[in-house]
C-alpha cells in the first residue's frame, strides 16, 4: 500500500470530528497531496473535501495538527510548518501523515 | 546553495499547544524568538528549557539555543 503512493505526493490520514450534530461524530478520510503544494492549497483541498462530503454544511475547519515520530500532535499552521512536516516524512522515508482537524 | 548547515527539529511548547520548527546549529536567541513570535498570540512571552519535571532555566542568550538545539532539548514558552 505504501509502494503505490506517488514519489511526488504525501497521503494524509485525516480524523476529524464534526461537531455540527448534536452527537460528536468522529470520521476518518485520506487525502493525496502534492509536496510542492503550500499550506493554504493544502487547508482548501481540506475544507473543500469535507465540504463535498458534508453537503456544505459544516464551517471550515481552522485548526490542523499532526502526529511527528514522537507520536505528539504538532501544529500545523504555516508554510514553514507544512515544511517541517515534510522533512520529518523525508528523513523517516515516509509518505503518509496522521492529521487531525479542530 | 550547495552548502548546507545541519538542522534540528526542536519542538516547543505554548498553553496546550505542541510546535516544532527546524533550526539551524547557529540559530541565535532572536531568530528564535522571530520564529516563535508569529505561531502564538502575544509579542510578550519568555522561554524556558522544558525539563521532564519541574521548572527549566530561562533562555535568554545564544549560547543556551545553540545548546538547546545541540542537546535537541524542548522549549517552553509562556505569557509574560
Amino acid at each position: 500500500f505504501k509502494n503505490s503512493i506517488p514519489e511526488s505526493s504525501i497521503l494524509l490520514r485525516i480524523s476529524y470530528n464534526n461537531n455540527t450534530t448534536s452527537t460528536s461524530i468522529s470520521e476518518i478520510f485520506t487525502l493525496l497531496v502534492e509536496k510542492t503544494w503550500n499550506f493554504d492549497d493544502l487547508i482548501m483541498a481540506i475544507n473543500s473535501k469535507i465540504a463535498n462530503t458534508h453537503n456544505n454544511t459544516v464551517l471550515p475547519i481552522s485548526k490542523i495538527k499532526y502526529q511527528d515520530e514522537d507520536g505528539d500532535f504538532i501544529i500545523l499552521g504555516s508554510d514553514e510548518d507544512w515544511n517541517v512536516a515534510k522533512d520529518m516524512l523525508a528523513e523517516n522515508n515516509e509518505k503518509l501523515l496522521n492529521i487531525r482537524l479542530y | 546553495l550547495t552548502t548546507e548547515l545541519k538542522t534540528s527539529k526542536i519542538k516547543f511548547y505554548y498553553k496546550d499547544d505542541i510546535f516544532a520548527l527546524m533550526l539551524k546549529s547557529d540559530t541565535t536567541y532572536k531568530e528564535l524568538r522571530g520564529k516563535i513570535a508569529p505561531r502564538i498570540d502575544t509579542a510578550n512571552f519568555k522561554l524556558q528549557v522544558k525539563p521532564s519535571d519541574g521548572n527549566g532555566e530561562e533562555i535568554k542568550t545564544d549560547s543556551q539555543v545553540n545548546n538547546i538545539i545541540r542537546a535537541k532539548l524542548k522549549i517552553a514558552v509562556y505569557d509574560i
